[in-house]
């Protein structure tokens, strides 16, 4: 049935060589290929669409509109994205696609199509979406597209042991998620059958999603997952891949598209903005007693996870303290922006910029040390925390305390005399961050690693789950290798592929490695009892080389028998309830990060000069690729902390589509780090190991803020902390007075 | 209400007709047909992927005789065609014009210089365009070439019209730009201020040349410009004034400063506000006098060294 042999996913090695092959470098020359034609206008009613110019062009093969994908959205929580759109809700929405033989037939076919529309009135800001009398959707009057409460414990009670409450309101800003590979997709077609090959960090889920709107076309669909250039979040289900898709079926022949870098960012997805209220309350003595958070999250122009990246900022940090009551008030508000998406940290970073700071400013009002503040009221080993979460191991304490010795050390090394101008400060931040999210999806939370022995030898391991440059080939390779005691040579892996893999959650919250590996030990028990099954079958004596009994195997045609797949589900999980509460996840991670900055107080520049991060990341399985992951993690956070913002004009026109003037951190940009790793072993894991992948950003914002404090006495509520705004704080009488207290 | 736009045009490069000729009466032949000159392309071609046109250039890497620059005592001279990875790989020019080899050193990335010409970066006229206010304070003058043989020579500070605009008319060419090299008893720096270290555009910018006495430390003449700050680079004549006669004290230096900032003329946009501008040419102004302050010390400039 699959005509063409899987595509192996390119390791570390092969892509350092160049040797990775991403959509775009798969495409044949005479490959048909596809445009989606944009929105000029930020909130505006489609009247009419003349594509007779278009067709008549020579080499234009289709045009499509809203009319063609009539009653499909995309969503998996709220479907309300279509794919081509009779009403622009932001700068760049999708109007029409064309296809052409060619790029320049295609160029010219869009310059001739001509759209008309009836303009309506925009939000671009929260406040405008709430104050607005118009509707960006229609079912949806007061644009509040979900709300979201909690509340914990007992707050009669807690009111005399609250001594001081400190309250701010932080806002994060919506940023593109930067990954290097823009979006492509190429479709081929094989009759009934279109096979969607585009670089998704959660292609079976993606397949499952598309399956029934292409089996209303009459066809079938497979993904396959080819080299990714980085995801961070963002690469799910995007309006192109159905537009190649339906080109695909209806020219029945292959159709590619690869967005520019500018158009990716005007109609990829961002970090979804938030506006935070919030407020934590502590005895004399700082113990952390209560938080209250008020949280708005701008969702955009369309759902994507908005919701459940809403519930999580509101809610899923406070875990990590031992808080006796909570309380949490949320709302998701449709607004003309580009629809934002989960992004590494799932809403965490945004509110970790807002708990960390109050945390850091109760220290300081209670004058105890930071670190100490928070050893003393950290969950434990054994403990339920506020939302329901299992406690099992927990380096917490041993994050902080290797981040406290180097913050000390450092500043006892480099005591430099206060000059007027420059002032440095230190600062430190903590998270803790789950491994997977039994609530993501109501069936299950679940991996698969498949083991096949080929006919031509070796081993193909397949997985849904996918290599984002988390080390996903690695650690299949390592374990398999280890288990199976065979080597790496004879192993190859094929992740993402719908045809001859298993299916796959996907590559987000953190649960890649965790999963696939514990799936692959699965499997490679089961390949052992078939193994020592068929030897006893042949007679064969033991210890049988798996080698000889696979030749007996293939000479008898049995290679099928040790066709085995591992399946891994984490014990002791639960669905939240409609309030958050729940042990979601089999084990959870912590780390603390601290940095030493340097502020230029006549320009209000920040500029981090050490960067320390501890983390507690089970067992590590891979020293340089766990390191990699931190130090990246840092340096993302970095731009999201000082530089990155999506620039929008009052227009709705996004002001920045490049990394010109979005400014993701650059080389010299980059801070050392040291990376820190605690001796945790976890029990639920696979050889003692969590994960590493979301959480090295997630303290970044507030670790860089808490030093800015300790600096200059000021704090930037706002994300990024740009130069500006900082020089801004730093001259403003108010700003000097600090959070509200009562 | 209807609208004129109506779709966003995805962001490729269109179709391009390519001239390369390897003289400049080719070269002019092709200006004249209405082709725009490509020089490095690391404006022009994103600039064509986003507006789609021009749909016609000419690219000038061939000519030969645009490729020449020439270091001597007095000026220097340097061709259409050098890029700025040349020239800051040179260390006569580095020694020559100090403001200019810093402006182009700040330029984009290593890649981004090996491509991207001097004289690019000049006929741009970006207002953040970071080698303009350096080579303001080096009066630099442009060579325009209106047909072979019609040459003229226009001061930098007059070439610069407007954001994106400069004197050259249809069907002219720009063919190298010159300017005074460093005599006995002056220095030059450039600073600018970027939200990153690297690929990064000027909030802002300032250039300094200063002359001074045979004591070493009055002024006896000073140039200074400033990028990002207004439509071009500006030179700031009453800034520059008012070190002249005075020997390099606190005070002095906050004075030019102050005037700096008073007298440019920074808009507030998506990257800074005006007021914020203003602050950034105050602090710039000084450092660059102390960076200058610094090298003067440090080398005598009849290049005998330290
Ligand atoms: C990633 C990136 C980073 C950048 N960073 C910076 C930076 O930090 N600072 C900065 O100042 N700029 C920066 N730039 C802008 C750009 O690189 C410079 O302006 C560059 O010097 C242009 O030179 P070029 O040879 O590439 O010019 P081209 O792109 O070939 O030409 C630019 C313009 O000048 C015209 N032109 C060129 N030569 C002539 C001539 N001889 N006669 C008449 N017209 C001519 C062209 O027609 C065109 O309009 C950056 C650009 C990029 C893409």
């Amino acid at each position: 049935m699959n005509s063409r042999p899987p595509l192996s996913t390119a390791s570390f090695r092969e892509r350092a060589l160049a040797g990775a092959r991403y959509a775009a470098d798969i495409i044949p020359p005479d490959t048909v290929l596809a445009e989606i034609v944009r929105s000029p206008h930020t909130h505006a009613r489609v009247k009419r669409i003349d594509s007779r110019a278009t067709l008549a062009v020579p080499g234009v093969l289709a045009v499509l509109t809203a009319e063609d994908f009539e009653g499909i959205r995309l969503g998996h929580l709220c479907a309300d994205e279509p794919i081509l759109s009779s009403v622009a809700r932001y700068f760049g929405d999708g109007i029409a696609a064309v296809a052409a033989k060619d790029r320049q037939s295609l160029m010219r076919g869009i310059e001739a199509l001509r759209i008309d529309y009836e303009l309506l009135p925009h939000a671009i800001t929260i406040d405008d979406a709430l104050a607005s009398p118009v509707a960006i959707h229609d079912f949806c009057a007061d644009n509040i597209a979900e709300k979201f409460q909690a509340v914990r414990g007992d707050w009669q009670a807690i009111n005399s042991r609250v001594a001081l409450w400190v309250e701010n309101t932080f806002e994060t800003a919506a940023i593109p998620h930067a990954y290097l590979e823009p979006r492509a997709c190429l479709v081929r077609v094989d009759g009934k059958r279109l096979e969607l090959v585009c670089g998704s960090h959660a292609p079976s889920m993606m397949a499952d999603f598309y399956r029934p709107i292409v089996a209303g076309w009459g066809s079938q669909l497979e993904v396959v997952t080819p080299a990714i250039g980085g995801s961070f979040g963002a690469k799910w289900e995007h309006p192109s891949q159905l537009v190649c898709l339906l080109f695909a079926q209806r020219l029945q022949r292959d159709v590619a598209m690869v967005l520019s870098r500018r158009d990716d960012m005007i109609a990829g997805r961002t970090r979804a903005a938030m506006r935070i209220r919030m407020r934590i309350g502590a005895t004399a003595e700082g113990e952390l007693v209560a938080k209250e958070t008020t949280l708005w999250c701008d969702n955009g122009a369309y759902s994507l996870h908005g919701p459940a990246v809403m519930k999580a900022a509101a809610i899923r940090g406070d875990n990590l303290y031992r808080f006796s009551a909570i309380k949490a008030d949320a709302q998701l508000v449709y607004t003309n922006n580009m629809p934002s998406e989960c992004f590494r940290g799932f809403g965490i970073t945004q509110s970790t910029f807002a708990l960390e700071q109050l945390i850091d400013e109760l220290a300081r009002r209670l004058k105890l040390d930071p670190a100490k503040l928070r050893l003393s009221n950290t969950v434990r080993e054994g403990d339920t925390a506020v939302h329901g979460w299992k406690i099992g191991s927990c380096g917490i304490a041993d994050c902080l305390d290797g981040i406290s010795n180097r913050i000390d050390r450092h500043r006892r090394d480099n005591a430099l005399p206060r000059s007027e101008r420059y002032r440095t400060g230190y600062g430190l931040a903590a998270f803790i961050h789950c491994i997977g999210n039994r609530g993501y999806d109501k069936r299950f939370d679940r991996a698969f690693v498949t083991l096949r022995t080929l006919p031509e030898g070796g081993i193909r391991i397949s997985s849904g789950e996918v290599e984002l440059g988390c080390g996903t080939v690695e650690v299949l390779i390592k374990t398999v290798a280890r288990e199976l005691a065979t080597n790496r040579d004879q192993l190859e892996v094929v992740l993402g592929d719908t045809a001859t893999g298993p299916h796959g959650m996907g590559s987000y919250a953190s649960r890649t490695s965790f999963f696939v590996a514990m799936a692959a030990l699965d499997a490679c028990r089961r390949f052992k009892r078939a193994a020592e099954q068929m030897r006893v079958e042949f007679g064969m004596t033991k210890p049988a080389e798996i080698g000889e009994l696979v030749a007996r195997a293939r000479q008898q045609q049995r290679l099928g028998d040790l066709e085995v797949t591992g399946d891994y589900q984490p014990s002791g999980v639960v669905v939240p309830d409609e309030t958050g509460y729940g042990n979601i996840s089999a084990a959870y991670t912590f780390g603390a990060h601290g940095c030493c900055v340097q502020v230029d107080t006549y320009t209000g520049k920040v500029t981090v000069t050490q960067y320390w991060a501890a983390h507690d990341a089970g067992t590590i399985v891979n020293l340089n690729e766990t390191q990699g992951q931190v130090i990246g993690g840092v340096i993302q956070g970095l731009g999201f902390a000082l530089t990155e913002c999506a620039s929008v004009a009052e227009s709705g026109q996004l002001l920045n589509p490049g990394y010109l003037d979005d400014r993701v951190p650059t080389f010299p940009d980059a801070p050392p780090v040291e990376v820190l790793f605690t001796d945790t072993y976890e029990k639920k894991g696979p050889a003692g190991a969590k994960t590493i992948g979301e959480p090295p950003i997630i303290p970044v914002p507030a670790c860089i803020a808490n030093a800015i404090r300790d600096a200059v006495g000021v704090r930037v509520y706002q994300l990024p902390m740009t130069s500006e705004r900082l020089w801004r704080a730093i001259n403003d009488d108010d700003a000097r007075s600090g959070p509200k207290g009562n | 209400m209807g609208s004129q736009v109506s779709i966003i045009r995805p962001s490729y490069l269109p179709e391009i007709e390519l001239f390369r000729p390897s003289s400049i009466d080719g070269v002019f032949e092709c200006i004249k047909d209405g082709a725009r000159v490509l020089a490095g392309g690391t404006d022009l071609l994103p600039w064509a992927s986003q507006h789609g046109q021009p749909r016609k250039m000419v690219w000038i890497g061939n000519v030969e005789p645009l490729h020449g620059f020439s270091v001597d005592d007095e000026r220097l001279q340097i061709g259409a065609c050098v890029t700025q990875g040349e020239l800051i790989r040179c260390a006569d020019f580095r020694r020559a014009a100090p403001a200019v080899a810093d402006s182009v050193q700040f330029v984009g990335s290593v890649q981004l210089r090996n491509q991207a010409t001097l004289l690019g970066n000049v006929c741009s006229a970006s207002p953040a365009g970071d080698t303009l206010p350096a080579l303001l304070v080096h009066e630099a003058q442009v060579e325009i070439t209106g047909a072979p043989g019609q040459e003229r020579q226009v001061s930098l500070d007059d070439f610069l019209l407007a954001p994106g605009k400069t004197m050259l008319a249809p069907g002219e060419l720009a063919s190298g730009v010159s300017f005074c090299g460093l005599r006995a008893n002056e220095m030059s720096a450039y600073r600018r201020h970027t939200e990153r270290r690297a690929l990064d555009l000027a909030v802002a910018s300032v250039a300094a040349r200063l002359v001074f006495e045979a004591d070493g430390y009055t002024v006896a003449g000073a140039r200074v410009a400033l990028g990002a700050v207004g439509p071009t680079a500006l030179v700031a004549i009453e800034a520059a004034k008012s070190l002249v006669g005075h020997p390099l004290t606190g005070e002095t230096k906050s004075i030019c400063a102050a005037i700096a900032a008073e007298t440019c003329k920074p808009i507030s946009d998506f990257r800074a506000s005006a007021d914020y501008r203003r602050q950034l040419v105050k602090v710039l102004v000084e450092d660059v006098i102390g960076e200058i302050e610094q090298r003067a010390r440090i080398f005598k400039p009849n290049g005998e060294g330290r």
